[in-house]
Protein backbone atom coordinates (compact mmCIF):
# COMPACT_ATOMS: atom_id res chain seq x y z
CA UNK A 1 0.00 0.00 0.00
CA UNK A 2 1.57 3.28 -1.10
CA UNK A 3 1.61 6.35 1.05
CA UNK A 4 0.69 9.11 -1.40
CA UNK A 5 0.46 11.75 1.31
CA UNK A 6 4.07 11.12 2.35
CA UNK A 7 5.30 11.23 -1.24
CA UNK A 8 3.53 14.56 -1.77
CA UNK A 9 5.02 16.02 1.41
CA UNK A 10 8.49 14.85 0.34
CA UNK A 11 8.03 16.24 -3.16
CA UNK A 12 6.82 19.67 -2.08
CA UNK A 13 9.50 19.91 0.63
CA UNK A 14 12.19 19.18 -1.98
CA UNK A 15 10.70 21.81 -4.31
CA UNK A 16 10.29 24.37 -1.53
CA UNK A 17 13.84 23.92 -0.21
CA UNK A 18 15.29 24.19 -3.73
CA UNK A 19 13.03 26.76 -5.36
CA UNK A 20 15.68 29.25 -6.48
CA UNK A 21 15.08 28.19 -10.07
CA UNK A 22 17.11 30.99 -11.75
CA UNK A 23 20.16 29.57 -9.98
CA UNK A 24 20.00 26.43 -12.12
CA UNK A 25 20.12 28.53 -15.29
CA UNK A 26 22.68 31.11 -14.18
CA UNK A 27 24.98 28.65 -12.39
CA UNK A 28 24.84 30.72 -9.21
CA UNK A 29 23.63 30.03 -5.70
CA UNK A 30 21.01 32.00 -3.77
CA UNK A 31 22.62 34.63 -1.52
CA UNK A 32 19.59 36.18 0.18
CA UNK A 33 18.82 36.40 3.88
CA UNK A 34 16.94 33.07 3.99
CA UNK A 35 20.37 31.40 3.89
CA UNK A 36 20.63 32.22 7.60
CA UNK A 37 17.97 29.63 8.24
CA UNK A 38 19.00 26.00 8.54
CA UNK A 39 16.62 23.30 7.42
CA UNK A 40 16.42 20.22 9.67
CA UNK A 41 17.31 17.84 6.81
CA UNK A 42 20.24 17.17 4.49
CA UNK A 43 20.09 19.67 1.61
CA UNK A 44 23.35 21.06 0.25
CA UNK A 45 23.47 24.85 0.49
CA UNK A 46 25.66 25.01 -2.58
CA UNK A 47 22.85 23.60 -4.69
CA UNK A 48 21.92 26.41 -7.12
CA UNK A 49 18.29 26.03 -6.05
CA UNK A 50 18.83 25.92 -2.28
CA UNK A 51 17.16 28.71 -0.31
CA UNK A 52 18.34 27.53 3.10
CA UNK A 53 21.48 26.22 4.81
CA UNK A 54 22.28 22.54 5.37
CA UNK A 55 22.76 21.66 9.06
CA UNK A 56 25.53 19.13 8.40
CA UNK A 57 27.49 21.59 6.26
CA UNK A 58 26.84 24.49 8.64
CA UNK A 59 27.87 22.76 11.85
CA UNK A 60 31.11 21.56 10.24
CA UNK A 61 31.99 24.82 8.56
CA UNK A 62 31.30 26.91 11.65
CA UNK A 63 33.64 24.52 13.51
CA UNK A 64 36.30 24.43 10.78
CA UNK A 65 36.44 28.14 9.94
CA UNK A 66 34.95 29.70 13.08
CA UNK A 67 36.51 27.33 15.61
CA UNK A 68 33.29 26.94 17.59
CA UNK A 69 30.42 24.53 18.09
CA UNK A 70 27.26 25.99 16.60
CA UNK A 71 24.55 25.99 19.26
CA UNK A 72 22.13 27.44 16.71
CA UNK A 73 22.41 24.46 14.37
CA UNK A 74 22.65 21.94 17.21
CA UNK A 75 19.62 23.45 18.97
CA UNK A 76 17.62 23.41 15.76
CA UNK A 77 18.22 19.77 14.90
CA UNK A 78 17.95 18.71 18.56
CA UNK A 79 14.53 20.40 18.84
CA UNK A 80 13.27 18.79 15.65
CA UNK A 81 14.69 15.42 16.73
CA UNK A 82 13.10 15.66 20.19
CA UNK A 83 9.74 16.46 18.62
CA UNK A 84 9.65 13.96 15.77
CA UNK A 85 12.81 11.81 15.67
CA UNK A 86 13.47 10.32 12.25
CA UNK A 87 10.07 11.42 10.96
CA UNK A 88 12.14 14.20 9.41
CA UNK A 89 14.13 11.60 7.42
CA UNK A 90 11.00 9.83 6.28
CA UNK A 91 8.83 12.81 5.43
CA UNK A 92 11.01 15.84 4.74
CA UNK A 93 14.51 14.92 3.54
CA UNK A 94 14.89 15.55 -0.23
CA UNK A 95 17.87 13.21 -0.46
CA UNK A 96 15.85 10.48 1.23
CA UNK A 97 13.09 11.13 -1.31
CA UNK A 98 15.61 10.84 -4.14
CA UNK A 99 16.80 7.50 -2.75
CA UNK A 100 13.21 6.25 -2.60
CA UNK A 101 12.72 7.19 -6.26
CA UNK A 102 15.90 5.31 -7.16
CA UNK A 103 14.63 2.28 -5.22
CA UNK A 104 11.56 2.19 -7.47
CA UNK A 105 13.74 0.97 -10.35
CA UNK A 106 12.82 -2.60 -11.22
CA UNK A 107 16.07 -4.21 -10.14
CA UNK A 108 16.52 -7.09 -7.70
CA UNK A 109 16.73 -5.74 -4.15
CA UNK A 110 19.19 -6.78 -1.46
CA UNK A 111 19.19 -6.37 2.32
CA UNK A 112 21.85 -4.30 4.05
CA UNK A 113 23.85 -6.20 6.71
CA UNK A 114 22.77 -4.82 10.07
CA UNK A 115 26.29 -4.22 11.29
CA UNK A 116 26.84 -1.63 8.54
CA UNK A 117 24.23 0.59 10.17
CA UNK A 118 26.72 1.36 12.92
CA UNK A 119 28.95 3.23 10.46
CA UNK A 120 26.66 6.26 10.54
CA UNK A 121 27.34 6.79 14.25
CA UNK A 122 31.05 6.91 13.49
CA UNK A 123 30.23 9.34 10.68
CA UNK A 124 28.27 11.50 13.15
CA UNK A 125 31.11 11.45 15.68
CA UNK A 126 33.75 12.33 13.10
CA UNK A 127 31.57 14.94 11.39
CA UNK A 128 31.28 16.89 14.63
CA UNK A 129 34.78 16.24 15.98
CA UNK A 130 37.18 16.28 13.02
CA UNK A 131 36.84 19.95 11.98
CA UNK A 132 38.07 20.88 15.47
CA UNK A 133 41.03 18.54 15.69
CA UNK A 134 42.39 17.69 12.23
CA UNK A 135 44.12 19.89 9.69
CA UNK A 136 43.44 18.92 6.08
CA UNK A 137 46.79 18.03 4.42
CA UNK A 138 45.45 19.28 1.07
CA UNK A 139 44.81 22.82 2.26
CA UNK A 140 46.58 23.12 5.64
CA UNK A 141 43.24 24.25 7.05
CA UNK A 142 40.42 22.50 8.87
CA UNK A 143 37.62 21.60 6.46
CA UNK A 144 34.04 20.35 6.48
CA UNK A 145 35.38 16.83 5.96
CA UNK A 146 32.09 15.01 5.56
CA UNK A 147 31.01 17.41 2.81
CA UNK A 148 34.40 17.40 1.19
CA UNK A 149 35.23 13.71 1.06
CA UNK A 150 31.98 11.83 1.51
CA UNK A 151 28.63 13.59 1.02
CA UNK A 152 27.11 12.32 -2.26
CA UNK A 153 24.24 14.82 -1.86
CA UNK A 154 26.71 17.69 -2.36
CA UNK A 155 28.06 16.16 -5.57
CA UNK A 156 24.59 15.46 -6.89
CA UNK A 157 22.85 18.68 -5.83
CA UNK A 158 25.71 21.16 -6.09
CA UNK A 159 28.77 19.82 -7.92
CA UNK A 160 27.13 18.51 -11.07
CA UNK A 161 24.54 21.30 -11.62
CA UNK A 162 27.07 24.07 -11.01
CA UNK A 163 29.73 22.54 -13.23
CA UNK A 164 27.19 22.15 -16.02
CA UNK A 165 26.05 25.77 -15.83
CA UNK A 166 29.11 27.64 -14.56
CA UNK A 167 32.16 27.49 -16.82
CA UNK A 168 34.44 29.28 -14.33
CA UNK A 169 34.24 26.36 -11.92
CA UNK A 170 35.27 23.73 -14.44
CA UNK A 171 38.93 24.67 -14.15
CA UNK A 172 38.80 23.48 -10.52
CA UNK A 173 37.86 19.93 -11.38
CA UNK A 174 40.55 17.52 -10.25
CA UNK A 175 41.17 14.22 -8.53
CA UNK A 176 38.90 15.01 -5.60
CA UNK A 177 35.92 15.65 -7.83
CA UNK A 178 36.66 12.46 -9.79
CA UNK A 179 36.72 10.54 -6.51
CA UNK A 180 33.44 12.09 -5.37
CA UNK A 181 31.82 11.41 -8.72
CA UNK A 182 32.86 7.76 -8.48
CA UNK A 183 31.62 7.65 -4.88
CA UNK A 184 28.27 9.11 -5.99
CA UNK A 185 28.06 6.51 -8.77
CA UNK A 186 28.55 3.71 -6.23
CA UNK A 187 25.80 5.17 -4.06
CA UNK A 188 23.45 5.48 -7.03
CA UNK A 189 23.90 1.76 -7.69
CA UNK A 190 23.32 0.98 -4.02
CA UNK A 191 20.18 3.13 -4.06
CA UNK A 192 18.83 1.09 -6.95
CA UNK A 193 19.46 -2.29 -5.31
CA UNK A 194 18.48 -1.48 -1.73
CA UNK A 195 16.20 0.90 0.11
CA UNK A 196 17.72 4.18 1.41
CA UNK A 197 21.30 2.89 1.79
CA UNK A 198 22.77 6.32 2.58
CA UNK A 199 20.22 6.96 5.36
CA UNK A 200 20.89 3.56 6.88
CA UNK A 201 24.65 3.39 6.60
CA UNK A 202 26.24 6.81 6.40
CA UNK A 203 24.01 9.80 7.14
CA UNK A 204 25.22 11.61 10.28
CA UNK A 205 21.93 13.49 10.56
CA UNK A 206 20.00 10.23 10.41
CA UNK A 207 22.25 8.88 13.17
CA UNK A 208 21.56 11.96 15.30
CA UNK A 209 17.80 11.75 14.84
CA UNK A 210 17.97 7.99 15.39
CA UNK A 211 19.45 8.53 18.85
CA UNK A 212 16.39 10.64 19.73
CA UNK A 213 13.83 8.30 18.13
CA UNK A 214 12.97 6.47 21.36
CA UNK A 215 12.62 9.67 23.34
CA UNK A 216 10.83 11.94 20.88
CA UNK A 217 7.43 13.41 21.54
CA UNK A 218 5.89 11.84 18.44
CA UNK A 219 6.45 8.11 18.42
CA UNK A 220 5.05 4.73 17.55
CA UNK A 221 2.98 2.91 20.13
CA UNK A 222 1.48 -0.56 20.11
CA UNK A 223 -1.85 -1.56 21.61
CA UNK A 224 -0.73 -4.99 22.78
CA UNK A 225 -4.26 -6.29 23.30
CA UNK A 226 -4.98 -5.72 19.58
CA UNK A 227 -1.78 -7.28 18.23
CA UNK A 228 -2.18 -10.80 16.85
CA UNK A 229 1.56 -11.14 16.09
CA UNK A 230 0.76 -11.76 12.43
CA UNK A 231 3.96 -10.03 11.30
CA UNK A 232 2.28 -7.86 8.64
CA UNK A 233 4.00 -4.76 10.02
CA UNK A 234 7.48 -6.25 9.73
CA UNK A 235 6.81 -7.47 6.19
CA UNK A 236 5.64 -4.00 5.20
CA UNK A 237 8.55 -2.16 6.85
CA UNK A 238 10.89 -0.85 4.12
CA UNK A 239 13.70 -0.48 6.66
CA UNK A 240 13.55 -4.24 7.41
CA UNK A 241 12.67 -3.82 11.07
CA UNK A 242 10.90 -6.34 13.29
CA UNK A 243 8.41 -3.66 14.20
CA UNK A 244 6.85 -5.06 17.39
CA UNK A 245 10.26 -5.98 18.80
CA UNK A 246 12.06 -2.84 17.65
CA UNK A 247 9.45 -0.24 18.42
CA UNK A 248 10.90 3.23 17.75
CA UNK A 249 14.20 1.74 16.65
CA UNK A 250 16.87 4.28 15.64
CA UNK A 251 16.32 3.00 12.08
CA UNK A 252 12.57 3.73 11.99
CA UNK A 253 11.86 6.67 9.67
CA UNK A 254 8.15 6.76 10.61
CA UNK A 255 6.91 6.15 7.11
CA UNK A 256 3.68 4.67 8.56
CA UNK A 257 3.78 1.59 6.32
CA UNK A 258 3.55 -0.62 9.43
CA UNK A 259 0.50 1.24 10.70
CA UNK A 260 -1.22 0.97 7.33
CA UNK A 261 -0.48 -2.73 7.02
CA UNK A 262 -1.77 -3.73 10.46
CA UNK A 263 -5.13 -5.53 10.06
CA UNK A 264 -5.98 -5.02 13.75
CA UNK A 265 -5.06 -1.33 13.99
CA UNK A 266 -2.69 -2.14 16.84
CA UNK A 267 -0.07 0.42 15.82
CA UNK A 268 -0.56 4.10 16.37
CA UNK A 269 1.62 7.17 16.20
CA UNK A 270 0.94 9.41 19.14
CA UNK A 271 2.32 12.09 21.37
CA UNK A 272 4.42 10.08 23.83
CA UNK A 273 3.29 11.48 27.16
CA UNK A 274 -0.32 10.59 26.32
CA UNK A 275 0.16 7.29 24.53
CA UNK A 276 2.16 5.37 27.13
CA UNK A 277 -0.87 5.00 29.38
CA UNK A 278 -2.56 2.89 26.69
CA UNK A 279 0.35 0.58 25.98
CA UNK A 280 0.45 -0.43 29.63
CA UNK A 281 -3.13 -1.73 29.62
CA UNK A 282 -3.35 -5.44 30.41
CA UNK A 283 -4.54 -7.65 27.56
CA UNK A 284 -7.91 -8.49 29.13
CA UNK A 285 -9.11 -4.89 29.48
CA UNK B 1 8.20 1.03 26.24
CA UNK B 2 6.73 1.73 29.67
CA UNK B 3 7.99 4.47 31.87
CA UNK B 4 6.46 6.72 34.48
CA UNK B 5 7.10 9.72 36.69
CA UNK B 6 9.36 12.45 35.41
CA UNK B 7 10.59 10.18 32.59
CA UNK B 8 7.21 10.56 30.93
CA UNK B 9 8.09 14.18 30.42
CA UNK B 10 11.50 13.41 28.95
CA UNK B 11 10.44 14.46 25.43
CA UNK B 12 9.34 17.84 26.75
CA UNK B 13 12.58 18.23 28.71
CA UNK B 14 14.57 17.42 25.56
CA UNK B 15 12.55 19.88 23.49
CA UNK B 16 13.15 22.55 26.14
CA UNK B 17 16.88 21.84 26.01
CA UNK B 18 16.87 22.08 22.22
CA UNK B 19 14.94 25.33 22.17
CA UNK B 20 17.21 26.85 24.83
CA UNK B 21 20.27 25.96 22.76
CA UNK B 22 18.63 27.27 19.59
CA UNK B 23 17.61 30.58 21.18
CA UNK B 24 21.04 31.06 22.76
CA UNK B 25 22.64 30.36 19.38
CA UNK B 26 20.41 32.99 17.78
CA UNK B 27 21.15 35.51 20.53
CA UNK B 28 24.90 35.19 20.03
CA UNK B 29 24.36 35.79 16.31
CA UNK B 30 25.24 32.38 14.93
CA UNK B 31 22.74 32.61 12.07
CA UNK B 32 25.00 35.37 10.71
CA UNK B 33 27.97 32.98 10.85
CA UNK B 34 25.92 30.37 8.99
CA UNK B 35 24.85 33.03 6.48
CA UNK B 36 28.46 34.10 5.86
CA UNK B 37 29.26 30.48 5.00
CA UNK B 38 26.16 29.53 3.10
CA UNK B 39 26.13 32.45 0.64
CA UNK B 40 29.44 31.36 -0.86
CA UNK B 41 29.74 28.41 -3.18
CA UNK B 42 31.25 25.71 -1.01
CA UNK B 43 33.93 24.16 -3.17
CA UNK B 44 34.44 21.46 -0.57
CA UNK B 45 30.79 20.41 -0.86
CA UNK B 46 31.20 20.12 -4.59
CA UNK B 47 34.46 18.20 -4.38
CA UNK B 48 36.44 20.95 -6.09
CA UNK B 49 39.95 21.93 -5.09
Amino acid sequence: MKNIKRSLVQFFTAIFANSNLPGFIQGRIYQGSLKQVCVPFLNCYSCPGALFACPVGSIQTVAAYGGRFSLYVFGLIFTFGAIAGRWICGWLCPFGFFQELMAKLSIKKYAIPRVLRLIKYLALFLTVLLPFVWIDPLTNLASPYFCKYICPAGTLEAGIPLLVTNGDLRSLVGGLFAFKLLFLFVWLILMAITYRPFCRVLCPLGAFYGLLNKYSLYKLNIEKSHCSSCGSCSIACPMNLQVTEELNSPECIRCLQCKKSCPNHALEYKVAIVADQRTSLPANQ
Amino acid sequence: MKYGGIMRFLPLILIGFGITSLVYGIVIDEPQAVFDIAIRICLSCMGLE
